[in-house]
């Protein structure tokens, strides 16, 4: 079922672009065109909240005091003001994310899903990311239901990266967690056991990427194979 | 030299010269009257005597001394008596020589009558006549007793008779000095000289008295006390006096060197505030000086004020109009966003779009960091801020073909910072090494704890900049040769701004060619107490 999301945004132009934009990616949207539209909704029946904070009859940042006093639906805030007071307010009343005009809608859809996207990683206590499922518990990996066999090292290699979902890990601290100092000794070790894991997880191994001055990543995308 | 130091050394330097010329103007004026009592006295003595009775014997003149009549070693206290200075020597009017005129004037019990050292009393003679005269000589000398009384340094005297030839008519008499002599020639009746006589100094005035002869000239001298001298009183008088000045200028320099100290501070005070106003107590220059100081301290603090007010007015518009740009310029970033997927042009708009938009932030920025709006800080977890300006950037980098990544820290870096623009620091840092990368560049962003700290870097892929170009990218409009290649209507002074920003919360950002080419751009810091 599509997410719901609540859109609290006064301008017209910018209301009516960022509707239609969510609404294309497949989310139900509710636009709310004032703080007293706003609250006339149940939040608690939302699973975001993106809201602007310079409205005509109130201020953004007083309903979501408002709020987060019944619910934590996850709220992004979109606002034009620049002045550090009210990002810190923001986060401190609770906002997940705080978004500063101007943007690209493609930031703007990346930010929505990251939020959306967090509480459906895990899944029983175990980690799931396309056809690769980890339970953490039983420190066992399959693909696709099946069973894949991964030496100690890969298997600490995978859990540290689907421990941070879509993150970039640097090399030094995959090796700190992966790599035995007296055994394995050198980072670049880290390379041949990224490829033997590529290759046990099948297509599935091309989540498992390279990042340019960082490190690796586990991609969560859909259409990351 | 301290003011009161100054003020004591101008007073004595103006005190000296002028208590001196008085002390010598009264020495000139009692000298003058002192001269004109024996020059009385002189010929009082002459008209006494009579011009016979003087030529008669010189010598003698005025009078013989009747001490020749009991002269002798048997002299008993109170009679009128001379003991020669030198045993077995005849007394000086027989010839021998004058005696010290000390020990004459000490045996002043004895009368001397009209005698040629004249005693300081004269117990008189019998007769009416010689009464009255004894009186009337009373009287005078009595005057020249209170003159000499009040100048104790001429105790002795004498009066001696001088030929036409200046010569003394008593043997062993001094000599008449030339001062003298010339008065006498060019027709004086009177003069008046300090001269020697013997070993001492004595004042002496002559007087003509029209008597052709041995008796011409009538001399009156008066021993000056050793030491004495005519300019040796008004120095030290000048010199007492003027200590005397400066010692009581230094006292009342006190008051005004305190005043005066009193506005050094109030003037100083004003340099760390404005505000406070210059005022010292009183009507006097000092006051007038504060009073001075007070209005072009308010005319200052007036124009400050105005400037503040512009400058916060100016700051404001440029903060307010770039917040008025936002919303407009996200609606026309969905609208190039829309269009870019079908048109080709689009993709440059959208690059106009977002260097206008990064120029808007960067004046948002200046406006920031001149108001010194930085004394707001808050704790910042720089791996969410990387995050985060990581978002905004990538559909930027989408756009250029470059992959843009970030690395976060395994626990929260938080720093005291400026959100805003510690974002925009990163971001303008970011947007270089997005911009001016190749298609199929990378940039990674990443931070770290270091052991003193944090280390936040923004490394790319890119052509990088030159050894000598490194050093000068700081600065304000400066990029590098590549970087003005890629885009020339650009004005890149980004990377000045994230300077600024560094250097304004503590922290350094430094410049270096990546180990692969490309650059690399390091900010280090403290963390916030308690993150590590």
């Amino acid at each position: 079922m599509a997410n719901r999301i609540l859109l609290v945004e006064d301008t017209e132009a910018l209301g009516d672009q960022v509707a239609r934009l969510l609404r294309n990616k497949g989310y139900r949207l509710v636009w709310a065109k004032s703080a007293r539209e706003a609250r006339l909704q149940d939040v608690s029946s939302f699973d975001l909240i993106v809201l602007d904070l310079m409205l005509p009859d109130g201020y953004g940042l007083d309903l979501l005091k408002e709020w987060r006093g019944r619910d934590d639906t996850p709220v992004l805030i979109l606002s034009a003001r620049t002045d550090a007071n009210d990002r810190v307010r923001g986060i401190k009343l609770g906002a997940d994310d705080y978004m500063t005009k101007p943007f690209w809608p493609e930031e703007l859809v990346a930010r929505v899903e990251a939020r959306l996207r967090r509480p459906m990683m895990q899944r029983g206590g175990n980690i799931v990311c396309g056809d690769i499922e980890i339970q953490t518990g039983a420190r066992r990996v399959s693909v696709a239901g099946r069973t894949v066999d991964l030496t100690g090292a890969e298997y600490e290699f995978l859990a540290a990266l689907a421990k941070r979902p879509g993150e970039a890990i640097s090399r030094s601290r995959l090796a700190e967690a992966v790599l035995d100092d007296e055994r394995d000794g050198l980072e670049r070790t880290l390379d041949s056991h990224v490829s033997r894991l590529r290759k046990k997880l099948g297509d599935e191994g091309k989540r498992v990427k390279t990042v340019w001055g960082v490190g690796y990543r586990l991609d969560f995308d859909e259409s990351a194979t | 030299m301290s003011l009161r130091s100054r003020l004591a050394l101008t007073v004595i330097l103006l005190v000296l010269p002028v208590a001196i010329a008085f002390s010598l103007l009264q020495n000139f004026l009692r000298m003058r009257t002192f001269d004109h009592g024996m020059i009385e006295e002189l010929v009082q003595a002459t008209e006494r005597s009579g011009q016979e009775n003087c030529e008669a014997d010189p010598a003698q003149w005025p009078a013989p001394p009747r001490l020749d009549r009991r002269r002798g070693p048997q002299c008993e206290p109170g009679e009128d008596c001379f003991v020669p200075p030198v045993p077995g020597a005849p007394p000086w009017h027989e010839g021998g020589p004058p005696p010290p005129l000390h020990e004459w004037s000490r045996r002043n019990e004895t009368p001397a009558g009209d005698a040629g050292w004249v005693r300081r009393e004269d117990q008189g003679r019998p007769g009416e006549a010689r009464r009255a005269r004894r009186d009337q000589v009373h009287d005078q000398r009595r005057r020249a007793r209170i003159r000499d009384l009040r100048s104790r340094r001429f105790r002795e005297r004498a009066m001696l008779a001088y030929g036409s030839d200046f010569e003394p008519a008593r043997p062993g008499g001094p000599v008449l000095a030339d001062r003298l002599r010339d008065a006498m020639r060019s027709g004086d009746d009177t003069a008046a000289a300090t001269i020697t006589f013997g070993d001492q100094r004595a004042r002496a005035v002559v007087y003509r008295t029209g008597w052709e002869g041995p008796c011409a000239y009538v001399l009156h001298a008066r021993i000056m006390p050793a030491g004495a001298t005519v300019l040796g009183t008004p120095i030290l008088m000048g010199g007492l006096t003027s200590l005397v000045a400066a010692l009581l200028a230094w006292i009342a320099g006190g008051r005004v060197v305190r005043r005066v100290k009193a506005l050094e501070r109030a003037v100083d005070a004003t340099s760390a505030d404005p505000a406070r106003s210059v005022h010292i107590d009183g009507d006097d220059e000092i006051a007038q000086l504060a009073a001075g100081f007070e209005r072009n301290r308010a005319t200052i603090a007036a124009q400050i004020t105005e400037l503040n007010q512009r400058d916060t007015a100016l700051r404001e518009y440029i903060i307010n109009t770039g917040h008025d740009l936002l919303t407009p310029l996200t609606v026309l970033q969905g609208h190039l966003a829309e269009l870019s997927q079908t048109h080709n042009a689009a993709a440059r708009a959208a690059d106009e779009c977002d260097y206008i938009t990064s120029i808007v932030r960067n004046l948002n920025a200046v406006a920031r960091l001149e108001s010194s709006e930085l004394t707001h800080r808050d704790e910042v977890d720089l791996n969410r801020l990387i995050v985060s300006v990581e978002q905004r950037h990538q559909p930027l980098a989408a756009r250029h073909g470059v992959s843009l990544n970030y690395g976060m820290a395994e626990d929260a870096v938080c720093v005291s910072a400026d959100a805003t623009l510690l974002e925009r620091a990163i971001g303008n840092l970011v947007h270089n090494a997005v911009v001016y990368n190749r298609e199929g560049g990378h940039v990674a962003v990443t931070v770290e704890h270091t052991e003193t700290g944090f280390l936040l870097r923004v490394a790319d892929d890119g052509p990088g900049v030159s050894a000598g170009e490194l050093a000068r990218l700081v600065e304000r409009g400066f990029r590098g040769d590549e970087a003005r290649e890629a885009r020339p209507a650009g004005r890149g002074f980004g990377l000045s701004i994230a300077h600024r920003i560094a250097v304004a919360h503590g922290w350094q950002l430094r410049l270096r060619a990546g180990e692969g080419g490309g650059l690399v751009a390091e900010i280090s810091g403290e963390v916030a107490t308690g993150s590590e």
